[in-house]
This record gives C-alpha cells, structure tokens and sequence, in this order.
C-alpha cells in the first residue's frame, strides 16, 4: 500500500525505485557494477547508439566465430526495418554480419517506424553504417520484419523498388494474419530466433564470470493481462519455491494489473521486487545473477497464436534455465534449456518447478547443457541461408 | 496583413529538418527569414523547438506543426516585430535585427506562394549548439529518427565580436577604452567561439552540412541564393533568389581596435579553432593583419 500515489494508483517511481536499490542493497556484485539508480534506468541503446541513426559510424563488433563468405557475387540486398540502435539480429545485427558474409554486395537497411519515410542506410563489409538518401532501383533480395511489407506497399516509391526486386522474405511477422502479405517466403516462429547479441554479449561477459548464480525467478517483460505473470504468481507454490526472490521487470503497463500481483504476493508471503524498465544492459547482469528466468507469456490474447520472446535467447545466453508456457515458440534448438508448461493445466507448473528448484547444477549436467553452444553467428548465417539459399546461388 | 495564414500546408514525408547550428550575430536571422520565405521551406524564428524537445522529452516530428505555424507566424507578422521570447523593445530589436525585415510583404509582391514543405527548421543558431554541449547524448537521440541536416551560417570572428559587442544594451560598456567592455568582450568572444566549436562537431557526425558564409550573402546575394537552392537539391526558382538579393541589406565592415583583437586572439583555444573556421572559407583579414603585426 505505500506505493499508492494521492488518486490511489501504484506510483511506478516508488515502486521501482525500491525495487531497485533493495536488490542493490541485497546483491553487492550488482552495486559494484551498476553503481548509480539513473544509470539503470537512463543507458537505453536508444540513448546510447543515438550516433549510429545520425552520423557514419565504425562499428566494432566483437564477433565469436569466423563468418564465412556465402556469396562472392555483386548482389543488391535490402533488410527492411532493422533498428540502427541496437546490435541484436533484428537489429544492427544482421546486415553487418550480410555484409561481411557478402562482401562484393551492396548491403542496405532502413529503420521504418515512424510516420515518415524510412531512414536508409548503407552497411560495408568494414563495419560501416552511414546514412543513405534514398533506395537503390532494385535489390537481387529483400529481408523484411514486422508489417514493413505492407508499410512498404502502401508508398508509391517503396512500392516501386518491391515491385522491381527479386524475392522477398519475411523472417518476423509475429503470427499475425495482417502483415503476411506480399512476400515470397515466410519463416515459421521456430525458424527465427534471435540470441544474445554482441554488444549484451560483452557487457555480460564479464559478470557471468564474477557472478554466483542466486536464488532468483526472474519474469522479464511488460507488465501487462497479455505476458500472464499474474497466472503464474496465482499457479505457483509459495512452499516449493520458498527462499527464492521473483523479480519482475519491464515497464509497468497495466497499473491495476500490478496491484493483483502484488495483492497475490503478498497474500503469499512471496519475496518480490518491480524494478520498472531498466537499461538492456542492466537486464543481462540480472540474467546472470538468476538460476531460473519465467516466461509464461501468453500472446493469443492480442491475436498472436504464438511467438519466440527476444528474452528467452537473451536468457539462455546469461546461462539461465527458462521456465516458458506452452504458448510460447521454444526452437526445438533451444529446447534442452527450457522447461514447458501447460498454464491450463492444474499443477503443471509446479511440476516442472519442481525439477529445478535448488537443482540448477544437476539440471544443467542432467541435460547435457553446454552454454554457449549455439551463439549469435550461428543464427545470423542461418538466417541468411534459409531466406537467400533456394534463390541465390549460396556457398554453403 | 494576411499572407499565407489560410493557407493549407502540405508537409513532405520525406521533409528534412534544418538544424541551425553556430554562433549568434552571424546574419542567420536574416538568412532565417530569407529561407522561410522559399516555397518548400519553413523556418521558424527563435522558438526553442530542439530545446523544449529535449527538456521535455517530446519527439522532434510529433511537434514539428509548432514550427510550421511560428514559421507562418513570422512570415505574417515580421519577426522584426514579433518574436515569442523577446522583452525588448520594438526600437532596440529592430536596431539589433536589421536584416530580413518585412519578409512577409517581400514575399507576397514576388508572387511567391508556399508549395510542398520539404525543409522545415527553427532559427536558433547558438542556443541548438548549447543545447548540444549540455545533451548531447538526449540530442543525438532526439535526431535519431528525423531526416536533418546541419545548416550554419559563419562569419569572420572580428565582426561576430563587434556585432555581439554592439547589441549590449549598456552604452557606456560599449565604450572600447572602458576597462570593463574588454573583460565583457572576453566573455563574448568565448561564448561565440564555444558555440561555434560545438557546430563544428555537429557538422563532423553529418554526412553533408550546409555551411554557408556571411560574407558570400554581402558580395554576391543572389549567387548565395542559388547555392541553397543547389545544395537543398531545390528546383530553381528565380522569384526566391531575386527576393534574397532585393532583401540583403549591405552593411560595411565594423573596424576592431588592436585591443579588442588582442582580446580575440589571445583566448585560449582561438588557433585551433580559427583554423577550422578557414577550412569552411572564413578569412578574416583584421585578424591575419593584427597576428602579422604582433606575431604570436
């Protein structure tokens, strides 16, 4: 009740903010690297790439693996709605990766969410992004994510360079029937999903080697009906998972739905923390503090019959084992890392908690876990082959 | 008088934010008018647009019908007499803002009508450079999603100090032999060049910043005219450019005392940064003749 504001709402800075620095006060190797509360909730990739959007930038990728080149040939290739600021797949990631994977082609990109024109730019085989004025005439193949297809069509110039390039390949579409229009392919859930990106993966790295591994169930995302973190408090055993401290962290949506959360929590007597939207940044240190991280998101409810959440490849990259709900899209790659949950189903919750509740060093011999098994470049060069190999003539 | 206010604006989805950047007293008042007297362009006078933006994080796009209507507001009105921010008097603000007076009239007896608005921006030359050395992470961000390009007007530094020194409002600190006025000329000659430096930094993350030269308005106002058109890739419209010649006021050069030179150039900082004021084609001459005659 003490984080009610005057007119009786949660008051999300309260909340946070405590949230926050009790986990400060509770882990002291998360201080030590996160020493002030602005830092968490200010060093957003948008704030901190802002550069990459407005000027050329050299890019200094740390890449794991050797990327193999998969076509020598001059191609012309345009990724559609790929953000500037963050270096994740669906970002940066993947045209900088084209670009060396392609090093004789022409590798463009757009960033398309605003009302106005697309802002293009070019990627070079040196690590290179600068801004473009416009579109080239025509692309040998278009990657496109979201509804950017259809964004595309509706632009008489956009509409024209679709109509003239080669074919095009719709690698995200969220399961939604609105932005499955006009492409040639589109990839399954299952066949696309993101992992730990480079710049995450560096941040992290080195907490991953100084953190011990806490009793923590960390639910990462908004706070909202559509993620179902209220079910998940209402199925969970507060007996079977006594001694371990639920994180909840993503911005507070829904406010009324926070307040059922917390209502149930308490009536619990569970151990929580809200710690709001934090930096991506901060979110990879938490991973790497947490034995289990709990997605029991459940997408139908916003016309989604599924989905692969960018968190749980986040996780599994911190060295997390995932609880999901079934109406999440796990990989059958990524299955050893997941346990998979009925929430429909009495009980089936528990079951599986039970498993790996105070169990984590077993879980992961048990199951054969190497981390780090399957990374970011594997997925970049899957990517490419699966949406260029049936039209281009590709080396692997 | 009632120009352009019925009149229905159409703004490009492909339009381009021009982000004034530079020091104060460089003649971008005047440029300003001149260029929110273009068909295709809306420039604002002194609205604060990036500032209010970043201080209260709102997104440069979204407010961007603030500009357009300040724009339309200015050509109307006359920013000689109008101006949202300024409490001085009518008298004063047309002694210190001599250029670019009566754009609205100009406009209307040229036959110049508003077409497709593909250019919009805010007049602010030295408060966007000082908003971008207090945020410049905010501002980067605020820029990320806009099409923008950097448009700064310069100037030789003699003249940029004596105009600023010119509009203090105390006359005896205006007095060159006065103890005083050399400490005031001090600070300004700091704070143009601060504002400046911070310009150039702002035109080195821009693929292609559009640096236009003061000098090159008072010689040839009509070549300055067509360059814009050229750069801004605006078709040529002979209207406009004869607008900007008609308009340019000519004003001879103010001549700096060895004493207020020696203020200018023995600031900390002024070599390097008069330097990279040349690689933009700024000589100015007082201070090549003043360093030759008292070498450093």
């Amino acid at each position: 009740m003490i984080y009610k504001s005057k007119n009786g709402e949660i008051d999300e800075a309260l909340l946070c903010n405590e949230g926050i620095s009790h986990i400060f006060s509770r882990y002291s190797a998360l201080k030590n690297r996160w020493p002030t509360l602005a830092e968490v909730q200010r060093n957003m990739p948008k704030m901190r790439n802002a550069k990459n959007a407005i000027a050329p930038v050299e890019h200094d990728v740390n890449y794991k693996k050797k990327i193999p080149t998969l076509s020598e040939e001059k191609l012309n290739i345009l990724f559609s709605h790929f953000s500037p600021f963050k270096y994740e797949v669906e970002g940066l990631g993947l045209p900088l990766y084209a670009a060396k994977a392609f090093p004789n082609s022409t590798i463009h990109f757009t960033y398309d969410k605003h009302e106005t024109n697309p802002l293009i730019f070019e990627a070079t085989k040196e690590g290179k992004t600068s801004r473009i004025n416009g579109y080239l005439e025509k692309y040998d193949a278009v990657i496109a994510r979201s509804n950017v297809l259809v964004k595309m069509q509706n632009r008489a110039t956009d509409k024209l360079v679709l109509d003239n390039s080669g074919p095009k390949v719709l690698i995200k579409h969220m399961s939604l029937q609105s932005n499955m229009k006009f492409a040639d392919l589109y990839f399954n859930e299952e066949d696309f999903y993101p992992l730990l990106d480079p710049e995450c993966r560096d941040s992290v790295a080195g907490s991953l080697d100084k953190f011990n591994k806490e009793k923590i169930i960390l639910l990462p995302g908004t706070l909202w009906s559509v993620k179902t973190q209220l079910d998940f408090i209402r199925q969970v055993d507060s007996k079977l998972i006594k001694g371990y401290h639920i994180i909840f962290v993503g911005p507070l949506r829904d406010k009324g739905y926070v307040q059922k959360i917390i209502s149930e929590c308490d009536k619990k007597d569970l151990d929580y923390s809200f710690l709001g939207n934090v930096s991506d940044l901060f979110l990879m240190d938490l991973f790497a503090l947490s034995e289990i991280v709990a997605i029991p998101m459940d997408p139908k409810d916003c016309g989604q019959p599924g989905g692969y959440p960018r968190v749980l490849g986040e996780a599994i990259g911190c060295r997390c084992i995932c609880v999901c709900a079934k109406t999440v899209t796990v990989p059958p790659a990524l299955s050893k890392y997941c346990l998979s949950y009925d929430h429909h189903l009495e009980n089936e919750l528990n079951n599986k908690l039970s498993d790996i509740i105070d169990k984590y060093d077993d879980v992961v011999k048990d199951r054969g876990i190497v981390w780090d098994e399957i990374i970011f470049e594997d997925i970049c060069q899957k990517t490419l082959v699966d949406a260029l190999g049936d039209h281009l003539d590709l080396k692997v | 008088m009632v120009l352009v206010a019925d009149v229905e604006l159409t703004l490009s989805n492909d339009f381009t934010y021009l982000l004034f950047i530079g020091a104060g007293r460089t003649g971008s008042s005047a440029v300003g008018q001149m260029l929110n007297a273009h068909p295709n362009i809306c420039v604002s006078n002194e609205t604060r647009h990036v500032r209010k933006c970043i201080e209260n994080d709102l997104e440069i796009c979204d407010t961007i019908d603030i500009v357009i209507q300040a724009a339309i507001n200015d050509l109307c009105t006359g920013v000689e007499k109008y101006s949202i921010s300024d409490s001085q008097s009518l008298s004063r603000r047309k002694k210190i803002q001599r250029g670019g007076v009566d754009m609205g009239s100009h406009f209307e007896s040229a036959g110049l009508k508003k077409e497709l608005i593909q250019y919009v921006g805010d007049k602010k030359q030295g408060g966007n450079s000082r908003v971008f050395f207090e945020h410049p992470y905010i501002f980067m961000e605020k820029f990320a999603n806009v099409r923008w390009r950097p448009i700064s007007i310069v100037r030789r530094p003699s003249q940029i100090m004596l105009s600023s020194f010119n509009c203090i409002p105390d006359a005896k600190l205006r007095d060159p032999h006065d103890t005083k006025s050399l400490k005031l000329l001090d600070e300004i000659c700091k704070k143009f060049m601060s504002e400046m430096v911070a310009s150039f930094a702002i035109c080195e993350l821009s693929n292609n910043p559009l640096i236009l030269c003061y000098e090159d308005l008072m010689n040839d106002s009509y070549g300055f005219a067509r360059n814009i058109e050229e750069s801004l890739k605006l078709k040529h419209n002979d209207k406009w450019c004869n607008l900007v010649s008609n308009t340019t006021t000519k004003f001879e050069d103010r001549i700096p005392t060895n004493k207020q030179l020696n203020v200018l150039v023995s600031n900390p900082g002024f070599e390097s940064f008069y330097q990279r004021l040349k690689k933009y084609g700024i000589v100015d001459e007082y201070v090549e003749k003043y360093i030759k005659e008292f070498p450093r």
